[in-house]
């Protein structure tokens, strides 16, 4: 053993040794940790696309889409009614007084992530299922198959109001045009080329 | 696009580097844990596990990391039992562990390179076997230790890091009577 390692381990034994009257590492004690822990056990809760867009058109009290993108995907595209945050800042955000729901929009991570720590600090949050490109194909672009039963044309007579409501472009699918779930798009074309087509189209929020 | 994956860019090189130093890309040398004549992946892996331990502890202490912005793997007994038994027996055959079949595979090592394919081909195994799997997983809670036995977080590291030095003392002991040349 050289003089390095004897080193190394004379500083983990004082470091261990000195972690026995440390006491908790974190300020605010155990439980904030445990309150993480247990809340990161449960499964993150999400929201669907047409139920968010429900609640924005009927301007449910409290709801409020925290958008966790970078800057650049935000100016692309942005649901109605959100704003960008930095998951950083969110984290630090002191609860709100009044009833709150906290939508998160992200393409990654951080939304999965953050909802413990939220949980944890009384923050009724929730993520969008399914994030931007949910809204575009559920909302923006739904699709009808063009076999759909009573029940599920059903169901798309109200996705169309609110597709409508929001500028979106409800169709029914032409026939042999695959569309493998409802309201599905019926191809694979990329977020940046549907918010150009729904750009070129014109009307409010572009 | 986040810019999170160049920390881990930079973390990953080093990484790769001290144990490519280190000898880690030898499956011979590896294979020496199982024989009981080279005990330096025990040592390096169990020290890595002491520094991010009294890092982590001591670094949120001083108030200079949020433990709560720190990433738990959910606790899985039984997932992670079969996976570690699975991952011993890799270990073993291959003699080379993922981390250090890259290094190996880097290195211009072909057993590293089977490895790695290996590797590649066991994730998409498992992918296509997931359904069957997701059993195992229970219900996906976490657990850290100090909850687990009850005990404060202090008095956990504290004895995580006495038992680790036992356990360096004795790999000492067991290298220098199975005759590896250990260093003065």
């Amino acid at each position: 053993m050289t003089g390095v390692h004897r080193g190394l381990v004379a500083a983990a034994a004082v470091l261990g040794v000195a972690a026995l009257a440390a006491g908790d590492p974190l300020p605010g004690g155990g439980g904030r940790v445990g309150a993480v822990v247990a809340a990161a056990g449960e499964r993150v809760p999400t929201l669907g696309a047409v139920e968010l867009a429900r609640r924005l058109r009927d301007r449910t009290p409290g709801l409020r889409v925290a958008d966790l993108r970078d800057s650049a995907s935000f100016a692309l595209f942005r649901l109605p009614g959100s704003e960008r945050i930095d998951l950083p800042t969110l984290l630090d955000e002191a609860p709100p007084a009044g009833p709150e729901t906290l939508v998160l929009v992200d393409e990654g991570l951080d939304a999965a992530a953050a909802w413990p720590i939220l949980r944890a600090g009384g923050r009724d949050a929730v993520v969008l299922d399914g994030g931007v490109n949910a809204w575009i194909t559920q909302i923006l672009s739904p699709v009808l198959p063009a076999f759909a039963d009573s029940a599920l044309t059903a169901r798309f007579a109200e996705v169309s109001d609110l597709s409508r409501y929001f500028g979106g472009e409800p169709r029914v699918a032409e026939a042999g045009e695959a569309v493998t779930t409802p309201w599905a798009l019926a191809d694979t074309a990329s977020l940046e080329s549907h918010v150009e087509r729904l750009r070129a189209r014109g009307g409010c929020g572009w | 696009m986040s810019a999170a994956w160049l920390p881990a860019f930079v973390i990953g090189v080093a990484f790769g580097w001290a144990l490519e130093r280190g000898g880690m890309g030898d499956a011979c040398k590896l294979a020496g844990q199982f024989q009981l004549r080279d005990l330096a992946v025990f040592k390096i892996m169990f020290s890595a596990v002491l520094t991010a331990m009294l890092g982590g502890f001591w670094l949120a202490r001083v108030g200079w990391i949020d433990l709560n912005a720190v990433a738990l793997p959910p606790t899985a007994p039984l997932a992670q039992l079969a996976g570690g038994a699975l991952f011993g027996v890799g270990f073993v055959v291959a003699g080379l562990c993922p981390g250090t079949s890259c290094v190996a595979a880097v290195s211009g090592r072909f057993d590293g390179l089977a490895a790695v394919l290996g590797m590649g081909a066991g994730v998409l195994l498992f992918a296509e076997a997931w359904n069957g799997l997701e059993g195992l997983y229970g219900t996906d809670r976490y657990v850290t230790i100090p909850e687990a036995l009850g005990l404060p977080y202090g008095l956990v590291v504290g004895l995580v890091t006495g038992a680790a030095l036992v356990a360096f003392a004795a790999a000492e002991r067991i290298e220098a009577r199975r005759g590896r040349v250990v260093q003065p």
